[in-house]
């Protein structure tokens, strides 16, 4: 039977995850394009950056801490509208396919543990 | 949580706070972003960085450690929140009225960890058998032979040959020894304030100049680790000297914080590690739970991908 890995366990790639949040917001009255605006806000606080428009990603080192921003995101979703947020791996992250145009671009790298700027 | 731990050393970088943000700014690189509550460690290894308010205040609030650097590029003083934990002012009073035999066993639990440590980081490099391990056995409370002594005049030689001296001010070895330990005992120091304890107030350390002397008590036992990593440096670079200006030297040291060690009977990271052990040392100075969490490996490996591009 294979042994169930513990976090220190898994390799990073596997135990590191991207949460991507995914979003249709109602923006026809000004009430709703405030909560728009507010819900963006909450997110980029959150330590999310925006990937395309509707659409942005935060790393995390663990499942659990991926859990804790989808949790709290849950906390100040806007009253209307669709949001969806999916947790990978990055690992799995680390597949995408970028174009722009017909060129193919490279995707960010993995942020890491240890940064020297 | 494992945090990151973050360096800054490229001149001219500015630091600023926006959207709960760190915002680093360098000259013509692209900004960059950090999520506040992701960073463990902040060290500045920059003459001319430059910094909001908001910067200290965030990592404070969020219990970061921020380092500033000399030019010898060791840790010269860091920030600690004051108000750090919640009961604080209660364990304040337990940790001052721990009584002269618990302090003494504390003592005894260090020391002997450290020989242990020192023994299996030789052992990890293939030193004859060094009796160690049996030396950590005979500690007595309060370690009244000094065995803590006896066992470094067996472990440098051992170590790093028997022409190698310790000294606080030399380059090449000794430079690598001493900025390893500056900035683990600085992630000691802010985890024994963390832990509702007083830095100053040592279970031996008794130095009237030094604040932290509890920090330097329980990082007696994480001292090899550094050992560990500056060997395995000297083996890595050859006839090359250690020199601190190298920013790979310097990433390889602090790339220990995300080395797995076992610790107690768990594997943690050595970030996480350290906050536990002052955990154990803050239940055992005021609360009668005498089981220190201590390191009982050398580091097993790091599956964090060290990233040396900003």
């Amino acid at each position: 039977m294979a042994r169930k890995l513990r976090a220190p366990d898994l390799p990073w790639g596997w135990r590191s995850m991207w949460v991507i949040a995914m979003f249709d917001l109602p923006t026809d009255t000004p009430a709703a394009r405030k909560a728009y605006a507010r819900f963006r806000k909450n997110l980029l606080e959150d330590g999310f950056t925006m990937m395309q428009y509707s659409i942005y990603t935060r790393h995390c080192a663990s499942m659990e801490n991926a859990d804790a921003h989808i949790a709290r995101m849950g906390q100040k979703l806007p009253p209307a509208g669709e949001v969806r947020f999916l947790a990978i791996t990055d690992r799995q992250f680390a597949r995408i396919k970028v174009f722009w145009g017909k060129k193919r671009q490279k995707g960010a790298p993995a942020p890491s543990q240890m940064e020297l700027f | 949580m494992l945090r990151k731990t973050i360096e800054i050393a490229t001149p001219g970088t500015r630091l600023s706070v926006a959207l709960r943000q760190l915002v680093i700014e360098r000259p013509e690189q692209p900004k960059a972003t950090l999520p506040i509550e992701d960073i463990g460690v902040l060290i500045v290894d920059d003459r001319r960085a430059s910094y909001t308010q908001a910067v200290f205040i965030e990592l404070l609030a969020a219990g970061a450690t921020v380092m500033v650097t000399g030019p010898d590029h060791l840790p010269l003083g860091m920030m600690l929140p004051l108000d750090a934990h919640h009961v604080q002012t209660e364990r304040h009073r337990a940790q001052i009225e721990a009584s002269e035999p618990i302090r003494k066993q504390i003592w005894k639990a260090l020391v002997s960890n450290k020989l242990l440590q020192q023994g299996r980081v030789l052992d990890h490099f293939g030193a004859k058998p060094n009796g160690l391990a049996a030396m950590a056995g005979r500690v007595r409370s309060g370690d009244p032979d000094n065995l803590e002594a006896q066992g470094a005049q067996r472990y440098w030689p051992l170590l790093f040959g028997k022409d190698f001296r310790r000294d606080r001010s030399a380059e090449g070895i000794n430079a690598a020894l001493n900025y390893g330990y500056a900035v683990v005992r600085a992630a000691l120091a802010r985890a024994v304030v963390a832990s509702g304890l007083i830095p100053s107030l040592g279970v031996f350390h008794k130095n009237r100049s030094n604040p932290f002397c509890l920090a330097d008590d329980l990082f007696e036992p994480y001292r090899p680790l550094v050992d560990w990593r500056v060997k395995l440096l000297t083996q890595e670079r050859g006839e090359e000297p250690l020199n601190l200006e190298n920013r790979a030297i310097r990433a390889a040291l602090l790339s220990l914080f995300n080395e797995t060690v076992l610790i107690g009977d768990r594997k943690l990271p050595l970030l996480l590690a350290i906050e536990a052990g002052a955990a154990s040392l803050a239940r055992a100075l005021t609360a009668g739970d005498r089981t220190l969490v201590l390191p009982k490996s050398v580091p097993l490996g790091q599956d964090v991908a060290a990233d040396t591009e900003g």
